[in-house]
């Protein structure tokens, strides 16, 4: 089977996602129910072991994995981007794209019998936006949140916002508990380790460094789901073990991360497996290295492009990612809404043009050919982060560039804390730039958070482009607005842009019942059912 | 005398095999580099070509690098800090084991208690937790491995000067008016140099192997293409792409092998007692 890259958000579908009024379909969610085989333990091994699952409280591969089984949002998003509801059943946007009414489902239960209801919506949409720098960006929008009664709530925006739905979808935006939470310290709440959420699998057991349970919810809103009695993810943190627990049978479900592109290839070649195409569409993850721009000679325009012009990107992405990676060539991933190739400076790998740049800025070689000498970050517990940094220090070195590696146990914190001259990373876009691009070049975040504009790009002409590309009505007018900036940063590479790899899932063939929805990966899994 | 050691070790016959395979290796690492290219970093053709085909006697690795070049390049830094951790380890075991079996008192009560204080922590993790705080580098290695071995040298060291110190070419240089420090390093020493000769040939190869050990976990310096990277990070992949694993692990095996054999027909040249006893 030919490994393909998955679909992607098109304009036309992103489009139909903002106009106002989409989503007043009530789903019936359990019309999918048609009486399938009950029982069967789904397992998905995981390569590190996360800090919490609560994915309210923090995003990553493995908390939103586990924790989107327990965990509900108000809506998901299928694979035409279009609103399917969850916990809301029913959401009214109002004809000028300003108000959104939620009416919630009435028959849900927290997981310890408390009922769900409005309080818990508005205390989430006040809490996780504290810990999600996505979600942040777009609740910054909302000037009033109104509790109509127990079960309805209504969102006024200070302004229409075309990706809201994008930005407040399950995958940034779970419901928590304000039962569990409310007055307490939410980042060391027993309940992170111990959830308690409403989705149609409960917390059993966490044995540190073994595995997370997770067991059947009786009482999930949807009557008979799920199907599956139990999940294990076991926390594995060597790769040849994991591909080992594939192939005894005892892992099912391969999630991102977890086995390697040729064992992949192999499980899939075998017959036994699957992929799920398009399972993490909606993450977007894209390889890049963040730029220190407070440290010469990393402030000179001419230095970073000769980065650029440096790396042998294609290489990268037929060596490391054989094929499932396209080279990324500007701010915005193409496979992120309003991407414009035609507004990018492109930058080819030519060796010799990075020399020329280099020569001009005044930056000649010493007696043993080096030109400058740099750390680069990289976090060692992602193996094509560390495989992508070995061809890019040999890159770099072929110019003169003596890019010492810095293996890192926590890359987070460095990018933080501003400690790096370069750090690579491998972030998701989230389909919409303003959810997941605006974070790294907007001179307002320029704060110590992971994943913010650590390297200190401070551009004032780019700031207002955003505010009006954000504040636009309609995507003609936001997309007049992206091009603009598109043609701007790839101008002043303010992030060395490598890669935009296309994550996969895979299930073994005894499994039915996953849907195409573009973040499957964190999906609730509640129609997942095994056939003979 | 120095003839009789060569002649001795010359009689043993894995003690000849194993110098003479240290010399062929030490050589190949310097010379073959010249041949087959500079850099072991460098992408030489696609990855996962298996040994033998496109010109790759060993094949390459996930990245399309030449996996013999880089085990040539892995002999280089492997015995790089084989021997200078061996160094590191004499320079701090010899010192105070001499000094502490020489002067003896609560000097050498005070040395040996450190020294069991070493002894006592284990040595894999004692080493794990030096690299991780001062970070993974060549020199990092080798004086974490440095500080989990001198304790056997500084053991040996004592227990020899003091067997060596009233001795009667001992108490005659004391007589005629020679200082302590003179005694020790000038009459002393020498003497007692052997069994540390011995042990330190053998702490060559335990180094390699320990290096390998950090490598493998992830803490070996990743700056530089040693064996025990090349298998720590290609393990993954052992299921089809043996090869990448297999010609450094068996660099590891064959020259730790050697070194052993050179260190056990030290042992018998330089202490010709053994042989007879056997």
């Amino acid at each position: 089977m030919k490994l393909t890259r998955g679909m992607q958000l098109t304009r036309r579908q992103f489009t139909a996602l903002s106009a106002a009024g989409v989503a007043t379909t009530a789903l019936p969610l359990g019309g999918r129910a048609l009486a399938q085989t009950h029982g069967g333990t789904l397992t998905a091994v995981f390569n590190i072991e996360p800090p919490h699952i609560n994915p309210g409280l923090g995003t990553s591969n493995v908390i939103q994995t586990a924790g989107g089984k327990v965990f509900q949002g108000l809506f998901n998003l299928d694979e035409n981007y279009e609103v399917v509801p969850v916990l809301a059943e029913r959401i009214e946007v109002s004809d000028d794209g300003i108000e959104y009414t939620f009416h919630l489902r009435r028959n849900v239960r927290w997981h310890d019998g408390a009922p769900f209801t409005a309080d818990d919506v508005l205390f989430s949409f006040e809490v996780v936006p504290q810990f999600h720098s996505r979600t942040r960006i777009a609740l910054d929008r909302v000037a009033e949140t109104v509790r109509v009664d127990d079960h309805t709530v209504t969102l006024r925006l200070n302004g229409p916002y075309l990706p809201f739905f994008l930005a407040t979808s399950g995958v940034n935006m779970a419901i928590i508990p304000r039962h569990i939470y409310e007055g307490t310290d939410y980042m060391s709440n027993p309940a992170n380790v111990a959830p308690i959420g409403t989705g149609p699998f409960r917390f059993s057991e966490w044995r540190r460094g073994e595995y997370i349970h997770l067991v059947r919810n009786d009482d999930y809103a949807i009557d008979d789901l799920p199907y599956v009695d139990q999940i294990y993810f076991p926390m594995v943190p060597d790769g040849s073990q994991r591909s080992i627990s594939v192939e005894t049978g005892q892992t099912n479900v391969i999630i991102a991360g977890a086995v390697n592109l040729q064992d992949q290839r192999r499980f899939v070649d075998s017959g036994q497996f699957r992929i799920i195409e398009g399972a993490y569409n909606a993450i977007g993850a894209t390889i890049v290295m963040n730029i220190n721009l407070r440290n010469p000679p990393f402030d000179d325009v001419r230095f970073r492009k000769a980065l650029m012009h440096a790396i042998n990107r294609q290489q990268i992405v037929d060596n490391v990612f054989f094929g499932t990676a396209e080279v990324m060539e500007g701010p915005i991933s193409s496979a992120t809404a309003y991407f414009d190739k035609s507004a990018l400076t492109t930058y080819d790998y030519d060796p010799q043009k990075a020399i020329a740049l280099m020569d001009e800025m005044g930056l000649p070689p010493d007696s043993s050919g080096v030109r400058a000498s740099f750390r680069l970050i990289v976090g060692q517990n992602s193996a094509n982060a560390m495989r992508t940094q070995e061809l890019v220090r040999l890159h770099l070195g072929a110019v003169g560039l003596n890019a010492t590696l810095v293996a890192v146990d926590s890359m987070p914190t460095r990018d933080a804390q501003w400690d790096f001259d370069l750090l690579m990373m491998i972030p998701g876009q989230f389909l919409d730039p303003d959810i997941g691009v605006s974070r790294f070049y907007l001179s307002s975040n320029i704060v110590n958070n992971f994943q913010a504009n650590t390297g200190g790009y401070d551009n004032p002409r780019l700031d207002e482009l955003w505010a009006a590309a954000t504040a636009a009505t309609t995507a003609e007018e936001a997309q007049r607005h992206y091009s603009e900036i598109q043609r701007i940063l790839s101008e002043d590479v303010p992030r060395i842009w490598l890669a935009e790899i296309d994550q996969r899932m895979l299930v073994r063939n005894d499994l039915q019942g996953f849907g195409n929805s573009p973040q499957e990966g964190y999906a609730e899994w509640d129609g997942v059912h095994f056939v003979s | 005398m120095q003839r009789d050691y060569i002649a001795r070790f010359m009689a043993n016959p894995g003690a000849v095999v194993g110098l003479i395979f240290l010399a062929a290796v030490i050589a190949g690492s310097i010379v073959a580099p010249m041949f087959l290219g500079a850099n072991p970093w460098e992408v030489a053709g696609r990855p996962f070509i298996p040994p033998g085909q496109d010109g790759f006697l060993m094949g390459t690795d996930m990245l399309g690098r030449d996996v013999a070049l880089a085990v040539l390049y892995g002999t280089r830094f492997s015995l790089l800090i084989g021997v200078g951790s061996m160094l590191a380890a004499v320079l701090i075991g010899a010192t105070l084991g001499a000094v502490a079996g020489y002067a003896g008192g609560w000097v050498d009560d005070l040395l040996m208690r450190i020294t069991e204080f070493f002894q006592i922590l284990p040595s894999l993790v004692l080493i794990l937790v030096l690299v991780a705080f001062m970070g993974a580098s060549v020199y990092s290695v080798i004086i974490g491995i440095g500080v989990i071995t001198w304790p056997n040298v500084a053991r040996v060291m004592r227990a020899e000067v003091m067997s060596l110190r009233n001795r009667e070419y001992v108490e005659a240089a004391r007589v005629i008016g020679q200082r302590p420090l003179t005694i020790l390093v000038v009459q002393i020493l020498p003497n007692a140099m052997p069994p540390v000769i011995v042990i330190a040939s053998l702490m060559i190869a335990s180094a390699i192997l320990t290096e390998s050990a950090l490598s493998f976990l992830g803490l070996g310096d990743p700056n530089i293409m040693t064996w025990g990277y090349m298998i720590g990070t290609s393990r993954e992949y052992l299921r089809f792409a043996w090869w990448i694993s297999l010609f450094p692990g068996l660099a590891i095996i064959s020259t730790v092998l050697a070194i052993n054999f050179v260190g056990d027909g030290l042992a018998a040249a330089l202490n010709p007692r053994m042989e007879e006893g056997r």
